[in-house]
């Protein structure tokens, strides 16, 4: 990492660094250690939120917003570094196209997403994601690109009451059977606003009594006697 | 058929919702999808998600269409999580 530093600050002598930082754990790494030794600023993230490779919309903006100020203060020559330890790589993808949407760099979010993920071997996101993060990753791009359109934003986060799941379709599991459907939701608990920190917020109950195993073959009888289902 | 399942709860902010199968033990669990949102950004009451719009396996849509393209093909067409939202 000092090789790196130096060659850095060979090639921009005139430059100042702001380094953000995609941590694995919760504390302060010794990579942001080594890099405030060089006198370089840095700001660290998580790398993921309830096992998802994205951000909460408020540290995406505050990282838009410091990223944004930092590039463009006048009369200077800043730098803004991106680095991510282990398994790091899909949130800082995200992050990157993010910027780029929001400094109107690039233009379409996915277009954007896929150019950013072309920069790794493909392999190394399904290696570090067991579930392609993309479209939810998109959904939270299509948040920042539409900033525009309404007059707040981050907007004011509007609590919901969720009511039920459905699935239109059957996903088959057990050997293309059916499936025995559980649910949790994370979030920020709305009754603890003091707190904004994540939690589980609902689980279905594990029990048989609880969770219902659908079956294949159950489609003939809810077409014709339409029992249960829906 | 639709498969409705209740997840009474509420909500605010940034959400992850996981859809997970259960194997017949009640132990074992295999993720089925995952969907994160942001509750200022749902307009309606529903929110309604396509296959495109889930975050599920890597594999699932390449070896499904190979190996099971008619079982599979409707697979996860359409998710939909219905919301009321509430007066506060």
């Amino acid at each position: 990492m000092g090789g790196i530093v130096t060659q850095l600050q060979d090639y921009f002598p005139d430059a100042s660094f702001m380094v953000f930082n995609f941590r694995e754990g919760d504390r302060r790494t010794q990579i942001s250690d080594i890099l405030s030794l060089c006198d370089m600023t840095v700001m660290e993230y998580p790398r993921q939120y309830e096992g998802c490779p994205l951000l909460p919309l408020e540290m995406i903006h505050h990282f838009l917003r410091s990223s944004e100020s930092w590039l463009s203060l006048e009369g200077q020559q800043n730098v803004l570094l991106m680095h991510c330890e282990r398994g790091g790589w899909p949130v800082l993808a995200f992050m990157l196209a993010g910027l780029l949407l929001y400094r109107k760099q690039y233009s379409g979010e996915l277009k954007t997403l896929e150019m950013v993920y072309k920069q790794a071997p493909r392999e190394l996101l399904q290696l570090l994601s067991p579930l392609n993060p993309q479209p939810s990753q998109l959904r939270y791009l299509q948040y920042i690109s539409r900033r525009h359109l309404g007059s707040e934003w981050p907007p004011s986060e509007t609590p919901l009451y969720l009511d039920c799941l459905i699935l239109q379709v059957l996903p088959l599991f057990d050997g293309g059977k059916g499936c025995r459907p559980v649910v949790r939701v994370y979030g920020p608990d709305p009754s603890n606003p003091a707190n904004r920190s994540s939690q589980l917020l609902f689980s279905t109950s594990k029990t048989q009594k609880h969770v219902r195993h659908y079956l294949q073959v159950m489609y003939c009888y809810a077409i014709h006697a339409e029992c249960e289902f829906i | 058929m639709l498969v409705k399942i209740d997840i009474p709860c509420r909500v605010q902010g940034d959400v992850v919702l996981e859809c997970i199968h259960l194997s017949e033990d009640l132990v074992r669990e295999e993720m089925m999808f995952r969907v994160m949102f942001h509750t200022a950004f749902v307009r309606s009451n529903s929110l309604v998600l396509g296959r495109d719009d889930i975050d599920i396996l890597w594999d699932t849509k390449d070896q499904f269409s190979k190996n099971f393209k008619s079982e599979v093909s409707y697979c996860y067409s359409y998710v939909t999580v219905i919301f009321q939202v509430s007066r506060q």
